[in-house]
């Protein structure tokens, strides 16, 4: 029984993390949901106390008092509502989100939609990394940490889960088409430059991560000849392997 | 003959609502059950396209049969275009085990084709056996539990477009499959020997791959 519970529970904090089935006719749950009280904490510290206490307990305490609850309420609530009991990673969870969330409301503009209509499918990843990226800015002293915190062994699932969320987010809004293993492989590559780029970013000097930029320019360069060499190679053997298909059988016809 | 995986015109098109959704949220298990369909029918469709092609490669020498042939499989080519375009457009996540699908269905027809006609058409019997059966219960499904979303604007509960449209799709495909069942019994494929044991296995075959199709 108690294993059910906790199965149980174990899919539904999934269910909430992992997007799935995307709808036009129905409404689509949003990535972050101002509506409940954890949020509404999360997003007074994010705004208010993290660009000064960074991704810490303390922000989301003062946050708390701060809406009119106890201060150590927070405490509380999110040892019953959250599965991971730890301030600080809701905190961060709580950025990742948000971000996704912004990037999902932009690509939906006018300006994105009318500016990148007929731009490539490259083009419009590399922006939205750098998008992405440049959303980190405001926290950016504090990533460090919050990295470290990210990869903690109880943290890193989710923190993985979120990376997937996120590339798979950039490259549905890059206009990705692939349905079979190009599919995967696209994410995976993507989630890759992301973490490396995110790296890289930390020790960049230059004022409008102009670096960055450039790392990221390269790194989508390579995956790109790698994408190409694979269908070309494909697309060599698939040739040949029809080819000597019909010699043989124009062969046996022969007689 | 090989360059068939483009977009093809006569596509039933998906609808986009004009004015923003119409229908109150699916719930989580709703949602989940339709991304199941779409990754195991795209899968499925996948599957029933390579067959159809490695059977043509291996029997487009018979004059008789060649036109049978094409004519099947033309028609899961639009199949699998259909379901290719609800898996992007849907954000389904397509099966991890594509390229084993892909070598599996090419394979079990080229191998079927060049046992005889018969057997290649025991092939066709047998698959489409388990896919009509699987469509039904899809529909059932979709039929039965689908019609508790409320409407946005008035209260009352219906199917959206979107339901409509994968329930019509369904449906025209099942049609289309089942009679490829009579055509491969048109064309002798009871004659196939071993028949028992050619149908059985490729049935086993088949749901083996749409339960792993449906989850991974």
């Amino acid at each position: 029984m108690t294993l059910r519970l906790f199965g149980k529970q174990a899919s539904r904090s999934l269910a909430g993390s992992i997007r799935s089935y995307h709808s036009f006719y129905h409404v689509n749950p949003p990535i972050l949901d101002l509506s409940t009280v954890e949020n509404q904490v999360l997003d007074k510290a994010y705004e208010e106390y993290v660009p000064e206490l960074g991704f810490t307990k303390e922000a989301v305490e003062n946050a708390s008092y701060a809406i009119g609850l106890n201060d150590n309420s927070a405490n509380a609530l999110f040892n019953f509502t959250s599965s991971s009991k730890d301030l600080e990673m809701e905190l961060i969870l709580f950025h990742l989100k948000k971000c996704r969330q912004d990037l999902e409301d932009f690509r939906k503009t006018e300006t994105f939609q009318n500016e990148f209509k007929d731009k490539s499918e490259t083009d419009k990843l590399r922006y939205l990394i750098n998008k992405r990226l440049a959303m980190n800015q405001p926290v950016l002293k504090f990533l460090p940490k919050a990295l470290g915190h990210m990869i903690l062994p109880t943290n890193i699932a989710k923190s993985l889960a979120e990376l997937h969320n996120l590339s798979d987010d950039i490259t549905y809004y890059a206009g990705d088409k692939s349905t079979d293993f190009t599919w995967y492989s696209k994410r995976f590559s993507i989630s890759g430059l992301f973490v490396q780029s995110e790296l890289f970013m930390l020790t960049d000097t230059t004022k409008d991560l102009s670096d960055t930029a450039k790392f990221v320019d390269s790194r989508l360069q390579e995956i790109d000849t790698a994408g190409y060499v694979y269908n070309s190679v494909e697309e060599w053997l698939f040739f040949n392997a029809v080819s000597t298909v019909n010699i043989v059988k124009s062969q046996l016809a022969r007689g | 003959m090989w360059v068939h995986c483009g977009v093809r015109p006569n596509l039933i098109r998906e609808t986009r609502p004009e004015q923003g959704p119409s229908h109150a949220p699916l719930s989580p298990a709703q949602q989940a059950y339709l991304e199941r369909v779409i990754r195991v029918d795209q899968a499925g469709e996948l599957g029933a396209d390579l067959i159809y092609a490695g059977q043509y490669l291996a029997l487009s020498h018979n004059k008789k049969l060649k036109p049978v042939l094409k004519h099947m499989w033309e028609q899961e080519v639009h199949h699998r275009s259909t379901f290719n375009n609800l898996q992007v457009e849907h954000r389904v996540r397509p099966s991890i085990f594509t390229p084993f699908w892909k070598v599996g269905a090419f394979g079990m027809g080229f191998a079927t084709g060049f046992m005889n006609k018969e057997a290649a058409m025991a092939c066709t019997e047998a698959v489409e056996t388990v896919i009509g059966k699987h469509y039904n219960t899809q529909l059932r499904v979709l039929t039965n539990n689908f019609a508790d979303v409320k409407e946005l604007a008035v209260e009352k509960c219906s199917d959206s477009k979107e339901i409509e449209h994968l329930k019509e799709t369904i449906r025209v495909f099942r049609d289309q499959e089942l009679e490829h069942l009579d055509t491969a019994i048109q064309h002798d494929s009871k004659n196939a020997r071993p028949y028992w044991l050619l149908t059985e296995t490729i049935k086993g075959v088949c749901k083996t791959a749409v339960y792993l199709a449906e989850r991974i």
